[in-house]
């Protein structure tokens, strides 16, 4: 438990001090989504029914930004190597790595949600369901993210590969997200979706971290 | 300690070395010679577990890694080519983050003290010299409290008086019963324990 919180606490301090990539994330994820909501000159209904895809398109590609920062650095200057070495499992290192990673680059998302969803003409409960499917979303991304980065985390460029091992894995996460909130600003009770993202997120934690772990042993030589 | 029994290791398409054995024992010092290319990382790598065995078994005080990692690493101490390292975390959070990796509450202070870093303890790694930082990473080595060290080029960017404090700390190990792999091209290492010497060949 002490290492883990050690781990955390290392992973805020160097993401404190790598800020710029947390501005260049939330920056891309505004900018992006506004863009889209500007050009596209669609009727203001019309709008709100893309706006819940698009933002949560954007979101995802957001994470997929951040994920070089989980592993690549540490095989780079060999404290990987430590962490394999350490009797801790790896797997509790890779969860306190998602944990953090979700900290720094999903909770912003999370936050600024519900202005890009009023930028999007979105009211009433869209409001508050479009961040209630990011915070279930999001992590359950994050930890999906450290299997794809421990799996590329030798290769000199995988982040290529990283996103094509992610976006089809993301699919399901993507799907009940959005049907989330349109189901929102459709009136209707959101339950079921916000349900099965919850269901994710667990089965995520459960299991996630022990592959990332498995296939950061597995690609150490 | 330590017994290496026909390890075969490949790495990609070329067998670094063949049905290899070797035998440490408590205070003693094996030297791993050879050109660049040899596998003398490679040879210590698979020691540590971290490259995987084509054939052969590496027993540390009579575990296997596969039988009981957690014993096996407990035993194990490292210092990689890389000093493991984070540029942007001082030097104190460094050490500590190594010694909770490694489960040993040593005192930090102490060691950073022992390795001449004492004054630098918020200093970021990034800001240290290439030979303050394996002063560094040694002093995580050293507070481990390993009994078998693995070393790659420990005294890489050391300076003499560098040199010199490695040795002393490596006679200090040996002389509590511990032993050492080290891996490197000096060979003029002023040690007071038993050295032995395992050339390696570069493969075709």
């Amino acid at each position: 438990m002490r290492i883990w919180l050690t781990v955390l606490q290392n992973e805020f301090f160097i993401y404190f001090k790598k800020w710029i990539f947390v501005v260049i994330n939330i920056v891309f994820f505004v900018s992006s989504t506004s863009l889209f909501s500007i050009v596209a000159g669609l009727q203001p209904g019309l709008l709100a029914q893309w706006g819940a895809g698009v933002i949560w398109v954007v979101a995802l590609l957001s994470m997929l930004l951040a994920m070089p920062l989980l592993f690549q650095p540490d095989r780079e200057d060999g404290t990987l190597d430590r962490m394999l070495l350490s009797t801790v499992d790896p797997a509790w290192l890779s969860l306190a790595k998602a944990g953090a990673n979700w900290c720094v680059f999903g909770l912003p998302l999370v936050a600024l949600s519900p202005l890009l969803a009023a930028s999007y003409g979105m009211d009433g409960s869209a409001l508050w369901a479009l961040p209630a499917t990011l915070a279930l979303g999001t992590p359950a991304l994050s930890l999906l993210a450290t299997v794809a980065a421990a799996l590329t985390a030798g290769l000199r460029r995988g982040v290529g590969l990283l996103a094509l091992l992610v976006l089809p894995l993301a699919l399901p996460v993507l799907l009940f997200g959005v049907r989330g909130t349109e189901l929102a600003i459709d009136g209707l009770p959101i339950g079921a979706p916000l349900m099965m993202l919850g269901a994710f997120l667990l089965l995520a934690a459960g299991l996630l971290p022990w592959a990332a772990g498995a296939a950061l042993r597995a690609t150490a030589n | 300690m330590l017994a290496a029994q026909g390890l075969t290791v490949w790495r990609g398409e070329r067998r670094l070395f063949h049905e290899l054995s070797f035998h440490l024992a408590p205070g003693a010092l094996l030297l791993l010679k050879g050109p660049n290319g040899s596998g003398k990382t490679s040879l210590l790598r698979a020691l540590a577990g971290l490259l995987p065995l084509e054939h052969g078994a590496v027993e540390l005080n009579g575990v296997t890694l596969r039988a009981d990692p957690a014993r096996y690493l407990r035993c194990l101490g490292w210092l990689g080519h890389k000093d493991g390292l984070k540029g942007e975390l001082g030097v104190r959070r460094n050490l500590v983050f190594t010694l909770r990796l490694s489960g040993s509450s040593a005192n930090a202070s102490e060691l950073l003290e022992r390795a001449g870093l004492s004054g630098l303890e918020h200093r970021a790694a990034s800001q240290l010299s290439y030979g303050q930082r394996r002063r560094l990473a040694l002093a995580g080595l050293i507070g481990s409290g390993a009994p078998l060290w693995l070393l790659d080029e420990p005294d890489a960017n050391l300076d003499a008086q560098g040199r010199e404090w490695l040795e002393q700390e490596l006679d200090t190990h040996l002389s509590r019963n511990g032993c050492a792999v080290l891996a490197g091209h000096r060979m003029d290492w002023r040690l007071q324990g038993p050295v032995s010497e395992l050339l390696l060949g570069v493969q075709p």
